[in-house]
């Protein structure tokens, strides 16, 4: 089902917590808010789902209008169809796993029959029909996950929401249940909202992401496209880009860029236009786009230095190498790409001019 | 297409589960479509205020403190 947002807001006195936001969601799009926690991610999906009152604006969900601040429109959340998945859970520890689930089925007060039909279609899907007469309380974490997924889906909803459904469980569950989230998405061809501060997890599942920084998006696109072209400094610091550093830009005869970076010697050649770099530029480089080798390479773009830290991560090692012009860079080294240096050794960094982007601090208001 | 379920289901694994939030419990609820009873409650206040104001007050007097000149209570015996 479409979802239809216009120029919402949501005040708390005088902060403000979302801040004019438009967003059109497709039928079958899985939609992440992504964001710092604070910047506006989970009051946008309460909106939605009628758990928060807006201090204006409009929310259509399938061609029904269930909030207009101008015509006094509120529709009550249960009134809205839509499902959601809890960071906590938010299971009863006193109810059966198949209890928890038909709790919905109850209050709308359903045949018993059909209850316990659709409760036992949820509990398959989220494959948890052998645990249906356990109590809630003696599950695992991944489990009582489940459980609130099945309790969501037996509503079969409109719009599920998932409010950092994944942030409690260790890392292999959390792995795994990302991509069995996605694909029982896909499945039923729900539209989804999810919210996550975790880029991992937003790349993994969303169709689009919306990135939020205090109250307000500021970039909207495919996950790709976002982690190729963050729009600034600091979206791209959110996405991963650890080598960020304060420069002058430079226009070339070429039409490529030299950016002088701040307070070193550093110079650094990228083919992007110097025009497009906007107010306080930053020169952004990913860890693994940077080449590590024991001798001087022909490329522009190769400086001298020293390891100073090398953290063995399993494929990869984690080298934080200060250059002899001045700064420190991160930089990722791979075991398979038979690099492989000790603290102290002096190497050569080397990046590709087109890997090197020149973005603005902040996406201006 | 099912999800599997291989990870243990232990106390030991609940007892690590996280602190459920009283706001997601509350909203868990609202979206279920249970609203606070508070008319429920009005009408049993206002029920049990009809029923024990018409008895007379030496009903509820315990027998030792009721006064000197009236008949003995049946509680005396």
């Amino acid at each position: 089902m479409k979802i239809s947002i216009q120029n919402l807001q949501l005040k708390y006195g005088s902060f403000t917590a979302i801040e004019n936001l438009n967003l059109d969601i497709e039928d079958g799009e899985a939609l992440v808010l992504l964001g710092q926690s604070g910047c506006g991610k989970t009051s946008t999906m309460r909106c939605i789902a009628g758990l928060e009152e807006p201090t204006s604006g409009r929310i259509i969900i399938d061609d029904v209008v269930v909030f207009d601040s101008e015509k006094g429109i509120n529709l009550p959340p249960n009134k809205r169809n839509v499902g959601m998945v809890f960071q906590s859970y938010a299971v009863w520890p006193h109810m059966t796993v198949a209890q928890n689930v038909a709790y919905s089925l109850k209050q709308k007060k359903l045949s018993r029959s059909e209850i316990d039909e659709r409760v036992m279609e949820a509990l398959t899907l989220v494959g948890l029909e052998p645990y249906a007469d356990r109590g809630a309380s003696l599950l695992s974490g991944g489990q009582m996950q489940r459980v609130a997924l099945a309790r969501s889906l037996v509503m079969r909803p409109s719009v599920l929401m998932l409010d950092e459904p994944l942030s409690n469980l260790d890392a292999r569950l959390r792995d795994r249940l990302r991509v069995e989230l996605r694909e029982i998405q896909l499945q039923l061809g729900l539209t989804c909202v999810y919210v996550t501060h975790d880029q991992h997890e937003a790349f993994a599942l969303a169709d689009r992401i919306a990135l939020l920084q205090g109250g307000r998006i500021v970039q909207m696109g495919a996950p790709q496209r976002m982690y190729e072209a963050p729009a600034s400094a600091s979206i791209a610091h959110f996405l991963g880009v650890s080598n960020i550093m304060d420069c002058t830009p430079e226009g070339t005869a070429t039409g490529a860029t030299t950016a002088r970076v701040t307070n070193s010697g550093l110079t650094i050649e990228s083919a992007q236009q110097a025009s497009d770099a906007g107010a306080s530029p930053k020169v952004c480089i990913r860890a693994e786009d940077l080449q590590i080798t024991a001798m001087p390479t022909e490329h522009p773009n190769s400086w001298p230095g020293t390891v100073r830290v090398a953290g063995f991560q399993g494929n990869d090692i984690r080298y934080a190498i200060q250059l002899e012009s001045g700064p420190e860079l991160d930089a990722l080294g791979g075991l398979r790409r038979g690099e492989q240096h000790k603290v102290g050794d002096r190497v050569w960094v080397t990046v590709n001019p087109r890997e090197v982007q020149i973005l603005p601090a902040e996406v201006l208001a | 297409m099912s999800l599997k379920t291989t990870e243990a289901a232990t106390g030991a694994e609940a007892r690590l589960a996280p602190k459920p939030e009283p706001r997601d419990y509350r909203s868990a609820r609202t979206l279920a479509g249970l609203r606070k009873n508070t008319p429920g409650l009005i009408v049993l206040v206002i029920l049990g205020v009809l029923i024990v104001l018409p008895l007379p007050w030496s009903c509820l007097r315990h027998p030792r403190t009721a006064s000197p000149g009236r008949a003995a209570s049946p509680w005396a015996a």
